[in-house]
Order: structure tokens, then C-alpha cells, then sequence
């Protein structure tokens, strides 16, 4: 998935786009994939475990599950991978608000 | 005082000849622990040669496991390696090639030894490979008497979790939320992985509405930190396409 998420963040760099993470892992689990694998966008901490607080108030219990959300701040979709096209159409849209 | 007083005297020379004792007692835990990475690698490596399946490696190594838990019985890592030998009879039972009783028997022994010990945090945080219906008075006996907080803490959150189960009793599920309270009331401040109960049993007691959640609702708040403890909201990134992934890596 790192691959990926860095060509869109690349990508995108001077568009309103933004990806956040909220991370499950222990913090020297999350610091070294940052390290490794270049992870240029924010993450919240989730209390370095699966079932953290973001991740049982939001009912996740699948990694990693991808919400995508307009310009506005509604949920647009729901899974478990980016959706690359949905992203570059609102992308398109908040350029015309 | 010492110097006075013969039965102090004698104490004193009994403290002198059992302080190496005392003191070896205390540094057993870091050889233990050392020896179990030890004996983990060993299974690992064996593991990844593709071998033995799961439960092959598990009957294979059970003498070993065995062996390790007599040897450094009464430290945690002890407490450790019994767990996994806990869970291989469990497991064996499941297939029916164990009886229950062997389950009990398992459970029971470790009671009797690590039950007053810190560590039977252990034994609450690896609860769901455990029969759960054996669990529940244990769990209950740790929250009524045991003197460490992060036992009796998470000994509540195990039944907690327990009681989510769609096979938990409906006794058991009832508990939730008085559990949680005491949880937020009385254990806020215990620490639980990389934050404490008091967190966790907060967002356990008031998770969002799924049918909020669905493609058209306006995503919830999320006020948080960053791993450096810096404030974050998901908010401060309204006006962007925002792409919210819950990872980890694994």
C-alpha cells in the first residue's frame, strides 16, 4: 500500500488533497515504517494496538479500512484501498467551488 | 538495634545469608525473558522452513515449553511460556483430543502459582484464546483481590471483551457497561498498550452510530495526537480532500 499512497501523495502535492492515517501500531513498530518507507503524511496515534480508541469509537475492525471524504467533509466511500479515481473527481470538484 | 538484641542479631546474619537468595530472585526475570526470546526464535526459524503447520510446530515444541515453564517457574516469562501451553491444550481440546478437565487442571495450576503475581496481567490480555466461561469467576476473583491495579483493570476489560462475544452469556453481557464505568471511574490513569483504560473504555462507551457513518453523512470529529503527543483534528484538513486510512504495518 506505501507505494501507492506516496505516487498519490506525489502526485497531488499541490492539490487539496490530504491523506491521514490513524495508526494501530506500537510506536517503535510505527516510527520505523515511517523511516522506511518514507511516509510524508500525518497519522493520529490510535494507542499503539488494533481496537485503539479512533478505531472502536469508528467501529473499524478490518486494516486498513479507507474512508474518502469530499471537500466538505462527507464520506464519499468506504473500503479498504484508495480509490484513485473517486479521489482525482473530487479533487476536480473542489477546484470548482 | 541489631547490635543489641540477639534474636535481631540472628536477623541480621539470617538476612546476610538469604540476601544472595532475594537478590537471585529478582534477576531471574531478565534471563528468563531472554531465554524465551530465545526458545521463540528457535520455533520461528523452524516455523518459516514451512515444515510443520501451526499446530505440528505446537506439539512439536510442547516438551520444550513445558520444560521452560518448570525451569523458570515464578517469573514472567514462566507465566508466559504457560500461556502457550495453555492455549496448545485448548486448542488440542477443541479437536477433541483433549478433555476439558485438562483445560481446568491447566487453568487452576496457574492460578495457584501466578495468581498474587503482577504478571497474571498476562493471562487478562490473552484471554480470548481462553475458554471464556472458565475465565469469568477467575477474572472476577482477580478484580475482588488482586493489589495491582492493571490486573484488576484489565481483568475487567477481559470480561468486558468476553461479554461482547455473540456466545457470551446474557449475564456476562449485561456487566458491560457497569464494567466500562468503573473502568473510566476508578482505572482512567492505568496504563493499556500505549494508552490506559480509561481511553479505551471512553470510546467503548460511546461509539459512533454506524448509520452515521455511511457514504453521504458528515464524518464525525476525530481530536487526537500524533505520535509526538502533538494535538491533531481531523477538522484542520476541511476544504481538502481528505483520504482517512486506519493502518498498521504489518
Amino acid at each position: 500500500m506505501y507505494p501507492h499512497e506516496r505516487s498519490l501523495v506525489d502526485r497531488l502535492r499541490d492539490e487539496p488533497f490530504t491523506i491521514i492515517g490513524v495508526n494501530s501500531d506500537p510506536p517503535d513498530v510505527y516510527r520505523t515504517a515511517v523511516e522506511e518507507n518514507d511516509i510524508s503524511w500525518p497519522s493520529f496515534f490510535d494507542g499503539g494496538t488494533t481496537g485503539g480508541p479512533i478505531a472502536t469509537r469508528w467501529g473499524v475492525r478490518l486494516w486498513p479500512t479507507v474512508y474518502t471524504f469530499d471537500h466538505e467533509g462527507v464520506i464519499r466511500a468506504i473500503g479498504h484501498a484508495v480509490d484513485e479515481e473517486l479521489v482525482d473527481s473530487l479533487i476536480e470538484a473542489a477546484r470548482q467551488n | 538495634m541489631i547490635r543489641e538484641s540477639p534474636p535481631g542479631h540472628l536477623a541480621g546474619i539470617v538476612l546476610v545469608v538469604l540476601a544472595p537468595l532475594l537478590l537471585s530472585g529478582c534477576s531471574r526475570e531478565e534471563p528468563a525473558l531472554a531465554a524465551l526470546e530465545e526458545l521463540r526464535s528457535v520455533v520461528r526459524a523452524d516455523y518459516d522452513t514451512g515444515e510443520y503447520d501451526y499446530e505440528g510446530i505446537r506439539s512439536k515444541y510442547y516438551p520444550d515449553y513445558a520444560a521452560f515453564a518448570q525451569r523458570w517457574r515464578g517469573t514472567e516469562a514462566g507465566l508466559q511460556a504457560e500461556l502457550w501451553i495453555l492455549q496448545t491444550i485448548r486448542n488440542a481440546d477443541l479437536r477433541q483430543e483433549f478433555s476439558a478437565p485438562e483445560v481446568t487442571d491447566k487453568l487452576d495450576a496457574i492460578f495457584a502459582e501466578y495468581g498474587h503475581s503482577p504478571h497474571i496481567y498476562h493471562m487478562a490480555d490473552s484471554w480470548y484464546s481462553l475458554p471464556s466461561e472458565e475465565l469469568e469467576e477467575r477474572f472476577d476473583y482477580l478484580i475482588e483481590h488482586s493489589p495491582d491495579a492493571r490486573v484488576r483493570a484489565a481483568s475487567m476489560y477481559a470480561l468486558v471483551d468476553a461479554g461482547s462475544r455473540d456466545n457470551a452469556s446474557a449475564e456476562l453481557a449485561g456487566r458491560r457497561e457497569a464494567l466500562l464505568n468503573d473502568l473510566v471511574r476508578d482505572y482512567a490513569e492505568v496504563p493499556w498498550n500505549s494508552t490506559t483504560f480509561g481511553e479505551i473504555a471512553a470510546a467503548e462507551l460511546n461509539p459512533h452510530d454506524p448509520a452515521d457513518l455511511e457514504v453521504g453523512d458528515r464524518a464525525p470529529e476525530i481530536t487526537g495526537r500524533n505520535i509526538d503527543g502533538e494535538e491533531m483534528k481531523l477538522s484542520d484538513y476541511l476544504g481538502n480532500v481528505v483520504v482517512l486510512d486506519f493502518w498498521g504495518d504489518w
